[in-house]
């Protein structure tokens, strides 16, 4: 039987009046990579970002390898240390170089000596490509760079599951391709992933399952094929006609 | 009476070097008292911001002189514990600029993108940690520049500390005056003294930008 590592079970959200998040259930078994699709404002980031709770929820459970993570007991910065997560602004540390970018959480959290945390933390850049580049500071990076750097970091602490928030959106065209191809790597290499995203490609050639995140709830789901060239419901299609169209015109262009 | 140039300069120079010192420790107490400031005021809860608020605002609502008076003369007849005049110099010094320098940490600490303590609370860092290894060490490379024109504020204020009997460097020209009844030269070569050491820091200060300048971020910051 699959193992799961996120158990996700009637997620509740609120700001104010305003319910961001209107019941979400779903699970991730390990080695899998599951795709979130959806229109902006749709929860998609604030759901994200309860999962590791950097965003308190309101209501629901959050189970991780079983352990119920919602609960006031839990040590959440332990759970945090293994849940990686990858920005949509890549939120490097701009103060230190690539390698120190990587090995702070090594070093800070983990408590792992200098050594081993320098061999870690260049492994991890050497997976992303980037083993030249470390002793670059984020502002002497592209944004590519950056976030290939964002996900080394991630990787380094060796998580059990990495979160990723639209991590292309805030990249110039050219430099999608870079950051999707490590993205697709990690998935080939069954890195367990939740990624939201709007590279639909990008669900196509890797995700297990795509959720399409409408208004507060995933609104359906299935495998990519399922969900991106015959969706059932009408808001799903109207979402999918919108990227498409989007995409035709960049090509005609 | 005669005073002799040489003399003159020697006593102007014994008094700044009681300024120079009488700034540092002065600083040093602000600065660390201002970070604590500084940090209750974006990260305390309620009650922590404010009080932090209300020293800051009572602090920077008091002239140092005023201060000075409380520290020397109220407080030992109120608590019955005296201080010595340099260290009660001291401590007004600090305790004034500490309000001011946690305004200028605070804005340190706020010009650090929050994305980045996200980033490191997804790492499962602590507060605590978050502060030290993220937030202070770029908070402080925003804050130098302005930092060090406090700190040719306080320089510049320990001339008040004459009040409660520090022999500072205007002490010293205000005695070399009462002899000699020559006010110009005296108070004229104390001020040159004064622009002197302001002129240093400032200078060190556009060393230090350039030093701990982030690479690839911005341009030269002048003091």
């Amino acid at each position: 039987m699959p193992e799961e590592v996120l158990k996700v079970i009637n997620l509740k959200k609120r700001y104010g009046k305003n319910e961001v998040i209107r019941g979400v259930s779903f699970s991730i078994n390990r080695g899998e990579t599951k795709v979130v699709i959806g229109p902006s404002g749709a929860g998609k980031s604030t759901m994200l970002r309860c999962l590791n709770r950097l965003v308190e929820p309101d209501g629901g459970k959050i189970y991780f390898n079983g352990i119920d993570i919602t609960s006031k007991d839990v040590d959440i910065r332990e759970i945090r240390s293994k849940i990686g997560f990858v920005f949509q602004h890549f939120n490097l540390f701009k103060h230190l170089t690539a390698l120190d970018n990587v090995k702070i959480g090594l070093k800070v959290v983990k408590k792992i000596d200098d050594r081993e945390a320098t061999e870690r933390a260049y492994q991890a850049l050497k997976a992303v490509k980037l083993e030249n580049e470390a002793d670059k500071y984020p502002a002497q990076l592209s944004g590519g760079q950056q976030q290939r750097v964002a996900i080394a970091r991630a990787l380094a602490m060796d998580p059990e599951i990495i979160l990723f928030d639209e991590p292309t959106s805030a990249l110039d065209p050219q430099l999608v391709g870079e950051v999707l191809d490590v993205m697709k790597n990690l998935a080939k290499k069954h890195v367990t992933m939740l990624v939201v995203t709007h590279e639909i490609g990008f669900a196509l050639s890797v995700a297990d399952e795509v959720l399409f995140f409408y208004n507060g709830v995933i609104w359906e789901k299935g495998t990519p094929k399922e969900i991106i060239y015959n969706p059932k419901k009408k808001e799903t299609k109207e979402f999918l006609g919108r990227i498409f169209e989007l995409y035709s015109r960049g090509e005609n262009s | 009476m005669e005073v002799t140039l040489q003399a003159a300069i020697g006593m102007l120079l014994a008094g700044a070097k009681i300024t120079i010192i009488l700034s540092f420790f002065s600083i040093f107490l602000g600065f660390i008292l201002g970070i604590i400031v500084a940090i209750a005021e974006v990260y305390g809860g309620k009650i922590v911001k404010g009080i932090a608020i209300g020293y800051e605002n009572i602090i920077r609502g008091i002239p140092l002189l005023a201060i000075y008076f409380i520290l020397f003369f109220s407080i030992p007849i109120m608590l019955g514990i005296g201080m010595s005049p340099f260290l009660a110099a001291i401590v007004g010094l600090g305790i004034r600029s500490s309000a001011y320098q946690s305004q200028i940490f605070r804005s340190g600490i706020q010009a650090v993108d929050k994305g980045q303590v996200e980033a490191a609370q997804s790492l499962g860092m602590s507060n605590g940690q978050i502060i030290m290894h993220v937030v202070l060490p770029q908070a402080l490379r925003f804050s130098l520049p302005a930092w060090m024109n406090e700190y040719t504020i306080v320089l510049k204020d320990t001339s008040i500390a004459l009040a409660i009997g520090i022999i500072e460097l205007t002490a010293r020209a205000n005695q070399l005056v009462a002899v000699t009844v020559e006010p110009f030269l005296y108070y004229g070569m104390a001020g040159l003294i004064y622009l002197a050491m302001v002129l240093s820091v400032s200078y060190f200060a556009g060393y230090l930008s350039k030093k701990y300048k982030i690479k690839g971020v911005g341009g030269m910051i002048r003091a």
